[in-house]
């Protein structure tokens, strides 16, 4: 399909305003919103946080990436809705607490949306009973935490531990991600999943939601 | 370093590395190669601390010390206690010392003119031109706004080294400056060079310093108090 191919291309160089442009003519063309999705903007995304991973690409090629993909996001959403998608689950996300950093947990934010999750952004400096609350009074079922420096990603542990103690532990799956992340550290604190990037969360998030 | 009982080779390592984690170990193991093959040395000293995880899984073939610290803020603090009582609440809090400012701290070591960094002034600076060149005004703008925003706290920490050859008046009313044109207030913290100073002339006692020996392998532990170990 060569205009989701040109969707995805826009997203890839960050050319929101070619990005929305493009959307619109294939929404008029007659395309559906849930395939501008899948095979313009995801793949898209996927590419860039691929090429992010290797090194190919840094920070601001991301930002402006994201942010195309976030712009045609908003012309989809709606009409996602009324074709009666319904989101597959949802889920909470946030920054730890005393880390002020949010780029990389806003590329989350954006693939689990991109995968059907309907998600709430608790922002950053987000503590451990704060995203208890949050998971609780939205029944989500995934619990996203994002830490950048290395003295606030033992936060991390503090929110398994909180969820242990509410008796909520079993309700959800704990996702943790950010640059100093491991799977080792993962697996040490007691969470459930760790990836490496925005795109491998968004496919996990999805299988653990489909699966569930 | 000049007055230093021991006779010391300094090699310094560019800033710019700094936001690419990755790279920078990668970087540094190739330093701490080529210094130990070219010369023989006693001891390979690193001012270095876990940063994100770039010192992990170095390896040297004579025996290494670093300091047990997440990044250079509590090198700059003296210790950990001091690192904890002004930054243990406020994690992320932004701060800044002389050097840091000179040298540009998040963004490479280009002589950047810092006034510059005032949102009505950030045609001016270097890297925005070439995000302007790169990807476009509109783009450009953007990425500024996220990368500079004013990020959660209130204030913003200068710390004075107070060393008798340096003088912060100059950078420290620079900083000031561009934080309160940020709507922050600047906290003024009193540095302590004795940690680097111990790094540099020793004791390397096992409480602040790890020494990893020839074979072994730098790892995280990720806690306060010991930050790294070996394997
Ligand atoms: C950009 C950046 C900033 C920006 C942040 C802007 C913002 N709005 O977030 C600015 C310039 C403001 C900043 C400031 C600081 N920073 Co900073 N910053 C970085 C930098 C260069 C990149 C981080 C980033 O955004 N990467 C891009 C995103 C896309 O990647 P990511 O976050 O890793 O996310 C990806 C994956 O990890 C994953 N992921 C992320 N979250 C999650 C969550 C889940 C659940 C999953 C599954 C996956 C996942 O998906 C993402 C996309 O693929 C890093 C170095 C680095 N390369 O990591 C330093 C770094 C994190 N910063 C650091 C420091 C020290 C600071 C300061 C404290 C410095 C200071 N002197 O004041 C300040 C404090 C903040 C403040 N109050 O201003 C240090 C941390 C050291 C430590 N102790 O651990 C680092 C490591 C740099 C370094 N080597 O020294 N910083």
């Amino acid at each position: 399909m060569s205009k989701c191919n040109d969707i995805s291309l826009a997203v890839q160089k960050g050319k929101k305003n070619d990005a929305v442009t493009f959307v619109q003519e294939a929404l008029s063309e007659g395309i559906k919103a849930e395939q501008i999705l899948t095979e313009g903007l995801l793949p898209a995304m996927d590419i860039v946080g691929q090429k992010f991973t290797a090194n190919e690409i840094y920070v601001p090629e991301m930002l402006i990436a994201a942010r195309a993909m976030n712009a045609a996001m908003e012309i989809l959403k709606p009409m996602l809705v009324d074709a009666g998608v319904k989101p597959i689950g949802r889920a909470v996300i946030g920054t730890v607490k005393g880390d002020l950093h949010d780029i990389g947990k806003n590329l989350v934010r954006l693939m689990l949306e991109g995968k059907g999750i309907e998600v709430f952004d608790l922002g950053v400096d987000v503590s451990a009973e704060q995203f208890a609350d949050a998971a609780a009074e939205h029944d989500a079922t995934i619990v996203a935490c994002s830490a950048l420096l290395t003295t606030t990603m033992t936060e991390m542990k503090r929110v398994v531990e909180v969820f242990v103690e509410r008796g909520l532990r079993d309700k959800v799956k704990i996702m943790v991600g950010g640059a100093p992340i491991t799977e080792a550290f993962c697996k040490e604190i007691g969470a459930d999943y760790y990836t490496a990037d925005a795109a491998s969360a968004g496919d996990v998030a999805r299988n653990i939601l489909v699966s569930a | 370093m000049a007055v230093s009982a021991h006779t010391i080779d300094v090699e310094f390592v560019p800033m710019l590395n700094h936001v690419k984690p990755a790279e920078m170990g990668a970087d540094l193991q190739r330093r701490i190669h080529t210094a130990t093959t070219e010369r023989s040395y006693d001891q390979v000293l690193l001012g270095f601390g876990l940063c994100g995880n770039t010192i992990v899984d170095l390896v040297c073939p004579i025996p290494m010390v670093i300091p047990r610290v997440h990044d250079c803020c509590t090198l700059f603090m003296g210790s950990k206690e001091r690192f904890m009582e002004a930054f243990g609440d406020h994690l992320s809090m932004h701060w800044c010392t002389g050097g840091y400012f000179e040298r540009g701290y998040n963004q490479g070591d280009s002589n950047y003119d810092w006034d510059a960094l005032s949102p009505g002034q950030r045609s001016a600076h270097p890297e925005y031109m070439q995000w302007v060149e790169q990807y476009g005004e509109e783009n450009a703008a953007y990425i500024w706004e996220t990368m500079y925003s004013e990020m959660g706290t209130a204030e913003a920490a200068y710390i004075r080294m107070n060393v008798p050859a340096y003088n912060d008046t100059a950078c420290e009313e620079r900083f000031s400056k561009m934080v309160s044109e940020q709507g922050k207030t600047v906290r003024i913290l009193q540095g302590d060079i004795s940690y680097l100073d111990a790094l540099i002339n020793g004791p390397w006692d096992d409480a602040r310093f790890l020494t990893v020996q020839p074979g072994q392998r730098v790892r995280a532990l990720y806690d306060m108090d010991r930050v790294i170990t070996t394997q």
